[in-house]
């Protein structure tokens, strides 16, 4: 399977910012189940080789999530945080914590808008600085990442 | 990585960007460069510090001309970088849209909060 990125629009925003715009083909209320309903939310986070040993999410103000996956020499890594603000089912913002280091935290803005019958996402991840951004970039490609570097080898990256 | 960083950090600036792009067609010299961005030289010249200071592009010395040109390995590090970072979030996102095929219309289109 060839991965086709174009749907996907990544934008490097200022100093601190990534955002990523896509479009499902389903209303924003069901949007808002795959990405908040534990159950759901395992059947596409989960990695391949990494099973989602943790999954928790408790989308209310004041809530709380946490992600976890075990690492290929045992060792698991996990996000975890608070969440901030819920507007169901059109947008939550949350503090995303890697292995619950305060210094590799990021603050997460989701918004989902209708868009025809389906839904416009736009998330907004938000890094302490510039440093902070180019580490997360970094380290989504050092952990248990063989399945998407399998499909890199078919890809043409174009800047 | 700490490369990279600087190389990133010296992405976050329009212009700087916009100075890439015209590099990416090929060498230029501060005046080249100047001209199409309406600042000064003083001004392009700190970018294109920024620039070869985070290893994007590099001087050439050509008599007492100094064109700057692209350096391809960063750059292509760089790409390859948002490129797989792009296709772990596609790969994601291919499949939520099956977890949302798989969900009944009724049960969302009704869920009231």
């Amino acid at each position: 399977m060839s991965l086709d990125l174009t749907q996907l629009q990544t934008v490097l925003d200022g100093d601190t910012d990534i955002i990523l715009r896509r479009s499902f083909a389903h209303p924003p209320a069901k949007v808002w189940r795959a990405l908040t309903e534990p159950a759901l939310i395992r059947q596409w986070m989960a990695v391949e080789g990494h099973p989602m040993t943790r999954c928790a999410f408790d989308p209310r103000v004041g809530g709380s999530f946490h992600f976890e996956w075990a690492g290929q020499d045992g060792r698991s890594f996990f996000f975890s945080g608070p969440i901030l603000d819920v507007r169901e089912p059109h947008h939550i913002t949350h503090i995303e914590y890697f292995n619950g280091d305060p210094a590799m935290s990021a603050r997460i803005t989701t918004d989902l808008a209708p868009n025809g019958t389906g839904t416009r996402m736009t998330m907004v991840m938000r890094y302490e600085n510039a440093e902070a951004r180019a580490a997360a970039i970094a380290t989504g490609m050092t952990d248990g990442m063989e399945e998407v570097y399998a499909k890199l080898d078919s890809l043409r990256i174009v800047g | 990585m700490t490369d990279l960083d600087q190389s990133f950090a010296a992405l976050a600036d329009p212009t700087r960007r916009a100075i890439l792009a015209r590099l990416a067609e090929g060498e230029a010299t501060v005046q080249d460069l100047a001209r199409p961005f309406a600042i000064s030289q003083p001004a392009i010249s700190r970018h294109l510090r920024v620039l070869e200071d985070a290893g994007l592009i590099e001087t050439r010395i050509d008599g007492t001309s100094r064109p700057r040109r692209l350096k391809p390995d960063t750059m292509a590090q760089l790409w390859g970088w948002l490129g797989q970072y792009r296709a772990l979030w596609e790969a994601q996102f291919q499949r939520l849209d099956a977890v949302l095929d798989s969900l009944p219309d009724d049960a969302a289109n009704e869920r009231k909060p």
